[in-house]
């Protein structure tokens, strides 16, 4: 019911000429498409990332270097900025996993830093003002429209509803098993795998929701990658169910976790 | 880059290395107190600076004498903090504690921002004022007296927390609540006075840069990340470890600075990520 009316609302709002709360929704999908991404580590794992935005710009970046160098089309780019967002995500995490809590937290932060302050010193990707968005005829392949914002709603909303579903996919997969549940971060030996590389590969499969949405027509420059994005980021998932009710964040609650939870 | 400079370098990094370490110390004593990281520790620093330069302004008071007042102001302020915020999430999971204090900290910097708006400040010194001349290197009087009470006042608070009845009162409840409440130590009681004394720690070191750095509703953010460093570097819940870790980041950022200048967090924060992944719980750290 309401995914039809996520669907439909949009229509009368562009006939209503409403560009504002169209913007609204827009943001709303992609928030909580970065807010889903990021409840895979912090809901199921129990691990506070405060430096997610860096996977976040890290993909913008990386798509729109790609276009502006390379002239590639941003439906490349964005599978590409998954994949340099994922193994960033996977050198970060792989490391920094043994720490637990409150000291993973802290470096998280210290990786955003040092990513901002490179970022904001290294000329080439543009330093401190960014890089622009070429302004290319409105087409669907140039990722770009001009007479309304109608087409970004449907591919944000179409971000959001691929973020759902991953979530959900992991929750009920052996890695979502593995994660444990919110507040008793899996530790120790997993069966049939590492711990920490376990915990390194979640990092992972939340970086591809977070690079998508950036084609908004904005110029990418390293405020996306600020620590009020990571802030925003990371208090989002604490709305009821992770920004839109359906993510659950307790997988105790899920009957037959039990019997495999690591935490025990 | 000669000798004279490098000296120079290591004396202002040791200068604000003390400053760092008081920062750290008090939110070392909340988190060894409770196992709460207070993130709004920077924002409570922002609000020590503005009210020395408040009162500065509007009642003349010298910035050396405000070190008192706001130490007094930001215990009743982290007293308070507890009281309405804290207390009631001691037992809720980490994340909520996260963010309360994450949250918390965003609405002191907004809520200045709003009152007194995004310009910088700055306050004139009277009574300290000028350099002093060592042999070539030069450190200004404000910075030095700034460091050497940031040094006392870290002192200080190890000695109370390790010799003074209370303070033994405070690491019996950060051992076991539970256990100490038995003995008759008020948990509750020594939660909020954990939470006083860290807060007019920060206090004391707000007061004493607002002598010679500018105030802003955004200053308080890099003191704070730099505490947070500190604080996981030295270990939660050392004080001895915050100073150390305090000072080491203070040489790390004036050295590394006299080298790389805009990446001389790059090398604070690389060393502590160098150190943590080696030694998880920070040099004296016990968690």
């Amino acid at each position: 019911m309401v995914a039809l009316a996520l669907l439909i609302v949009p229509f009368i709002l562009e006939a209503q000429r409403l560009a504002h709360p169209l913007h609204v929704l827009i943001m709303i999908c992609l928030y909580a498409t970065l807010a889903q991404a990021w409840n895979i580590l912090g809901g199921y794992a129990g691990q506070v990332s405060l430096g997610n935005a860096v996977y976040f710009g890290t993909g913008a970046y990386t798509s729109t270097l790609l276009m502006t160098r390379l002239g590639l089309s941003p439906w490349l780019g964005i599978p590409a900025g998954m994949v340099v967002a994922v193994a960033l995500s996977v050198a970060i995490g792989y490391p920094c996993f043994r720490l637990g809590g409150h000291y993973f937290a802290i470096a998280t932060i210290a990786v955003g830093e040092i990513v901002h302050t490179v970022f904001i010193n290294w000329r080439e990707v543009g330093g401190a003002s960014g890089i622009h968005l070429p302004l290319l005829p409105e087409a669907l392949i140039n990722f770009q429209f001009h007479s309304s914002k109608l087409p970004y709603y449907y591919i944000a909303f179409g971000m959001a509803a691929l973020a759902f579903g991953s979530a959900f996919a992991v929750e009920r997969s052996r890695l979502g098993y593995y994660l444990g549940h919110q507040g008793r971060p899996a530790r120790g030996p997993f069966p049939g795998g590492g711990s920490y590389s376990l915990q390194a590969v979640r990092h992972r499969n939340q970086r591809g929701p977070n690079r998508d949405g950036r084609h908004l027509l904005r110029p990418v420059h390293p405020g996306d990658r600020s620590r009020k994005r990571a802030a925003a980021l990371a208090v989002r998932p604490d709305l009821p169910g992770g920004g839109a009710g359906r993510g659950r964040n307790d997988l105790g609650t899920t009957p037959g976790c039990r019997g495999v939870d690591p935490a025990l | 880059m000669t000798l004279e400079v490098l000296l120079q370098a290591i004396a202002s990094g040791l200068l604000m290395g003390f400053v760092y370490a008081l920062i750290a110390a008090g939110l070392s004593l909340i988190f060894g107190l409770m196992e709460i990281v207070n993130f709004a520790h920077g924002e409570f620093l922002m609000l020590s600076m503005f009210t020395t330069f408040w009162l500065a302004l509007l009642f003349g008071i010298d910035p050396l004498v405000s070190v008192p007042i706001c130490a007094a102001l930001l215990f009743l302020l982290g007293a308070l903090v507890y009281k309405g915020i804290i207390s009631r999430i001691l037992r809720a999971p980490m994340l909520a504690q996260i963010f309360a204090t994450f949250g918390l900290g965003v609405f002191l910097r907004s809520t200045a921002q709003f009152l007194w708006t995004a310009d910088y400040r700055i306050l004139p010194n009277h009574v300290l004022s000028g350099r002093l001349d060592l042999g070539g290197i030069f450190l200004s009087w404000p910075q030095v007296v700034a460091s050497f009470a940031a040094l006392a006042a870290v002192l200080a608070l190890y000695l109370f927390v390790m010799r003074t009845e209370t303070g033994l009162a405070i690491q019996a409840t950060s051992e076991d609540r539970e256990a100490a409440a038995l003995m008759g130590i008020p948990g509750d009681r020594m939660y909020l006075l954990g939470w006083g004394i860290g807060s007019s720690c920060v206090g004391i070191a707000g007061a004493l840069l607002a002598n010679f750095l500018p105030i802003f509703p955004d200053v308080g953010f890099l003191f704070a990340l730099l505490a947070y460093v500190a604080v996981a570097l030295g270990g939660f819940g050392s004080i001895v470890g915050a100073l150390a870790a305090g000072v080491i980041i203070g040489l790390v950022e004036a050295v590394g600075g006299l080298f790389v200048p805009s990446f001389k967090y790059v090398a604070v924060f690389a060393l502590y990520l160098a150190v943590v992944l080696f030694r998880p719980q920070g040099l004296f750290g016990r968690y």
